[in-house]
């Protein structure tokens, strides 16, 4: 019963980021970073929501499965390398600075929503 | 629907198509594809390449849409799976301990992209169609998470273990970019290019999502 929720939560949260990324590349015109940050952010609050708010199953199926599959941090670290490589290196460490405390501030307003 | 659609309509072919590596019968076309970039010089290759774009863009059919997004909830569903497999492994016993299984989760996933960008990016070239959706987006996004990077450093730094924060969000994002760096590098060297391709610059490729 879990391992069918991670998958539904996965199967979900997966192509989710996929239409997310290119509405936010469409929205702003530029195809690289904005979508993956928004991703990242969102993903974050809600797993602080899901992680105070709920428990078992439920809990793993949207933390592990949609949140998990939602948020990537591959795609966040490829990003980084490549605006790194192409000389655009203000863009990269600010990508970097703004994902973590984004991310970090995100989950912990989750977590309060989440316990309120 | 149709509006969340539209939102993937440009297909994960776009950037080979705006950005051909080898046309047959221009193997010394190297690195010049770049100024060639929205303009249609005329070459009945790359006019062929570039409607085929303007047909990705405001043309695709709903089944080559969906196709996409059914690639991506598999391989998420994969990814995620082990993924999970994983943590349970190394399972996170409390808040303020060292949340090991994200951090070789997310660097075994940023190792293997480094992979992918290689294949896809300069070996293969063009790549299928749904490989970067299947594998990139999919596999490795279910993967590779940032939400649970984010929920365990905020747990260390709430448990007062403000060292320990620090040294997991240095690990994670300095490790992920080198991983990345590192995979791309271990792919080169087990695979190389032919002496007649020369290096594509990914970087030109500002439609690399992945």
């Amino acid at each position: 019963m879990t391992a069918l929720l991670v998958a539904l939560g996965a199967g979900v949260g997966a192509p989710l980021r996929l239409v997310v990324d290119r509405l936010v590349q469409r929205w702003s015109g530029r195809p690289l970073l904005w979508g993956t940050l928004l991703v990242n952010v969102a993903g974050s609050f809600t797993l602080g929501w899901v992680a105070a708010a709920t428990t078992g199953a439920a809990a793993i199926g949207l933390g592990v499965g949609f949140c998990g599959a939602f948020t990537t941090f591959s795609t966040f670290s490829f990003e980084t390398l490549h605006l790194w490589e192409s000389n655009r290196r203000l863009l990269a460490v600010t990508n970097v600075v703004l994902s973590v405390a984004l991310g970090l501030a995100a989950v912990s307003l989750g977590w309060l929503a989440g316990s309120a | 629907m149709r509006l969340v659609l539209e939102g993937v309509s440009v297909g994960p072919t776009t950037k080979m198509i705006t950005a051909p590596k080898q046309p047959q019968g221009h193997a010394n076309d190297q690195g010049g594809s770049k100024k060639h970039r929205g303009v249609d010089h005329g070459d009945s290759h790359r006019g062929a390449f570039r409607s085929n774009l303007m047909c990705d863009r405001y043309g695709l059919t709903m089944r080559r849409r969906l196709d996409v997004l059914l690639v991506v909830a598999v391989g998420g569903g994969l990814g995620t799976f082990a993924r999970w497999g994983i943590v349970r492994l190394l399972p996170h016993r409390s808040p303020s301990a060292f949340p090991t299984a994200t951090l070789v989760t997310n660097l075994l996933g940023c190792l293997l992209m480094g992979v992918l960008v290689w294949f896809v990016f300069e070996f293969w070239t063009p790549a299928h169609r749904l490989i970067r959706p299947f594998l990139g987006v999919g596999i490795l996004g279910g993967f590779t998470t940032f939400s649970t990077f984010a929920l365990d450093a905020r747990g260390l730094a709430v448990a007062g273990e403000y060292l320990a924060a620090l040294i997991y969000i240095s690990l994670s994002v300095g490790g992920g970019v080198t991983a990345v760096a590192l995979g791309r590098a271990i792919a080169a060297r087990l695979a190389p290019l032919p002496a007649t391709r020369g290096r594509h610059d990914a970087s030109a490729d500002d439609e690399a999502e992945l």
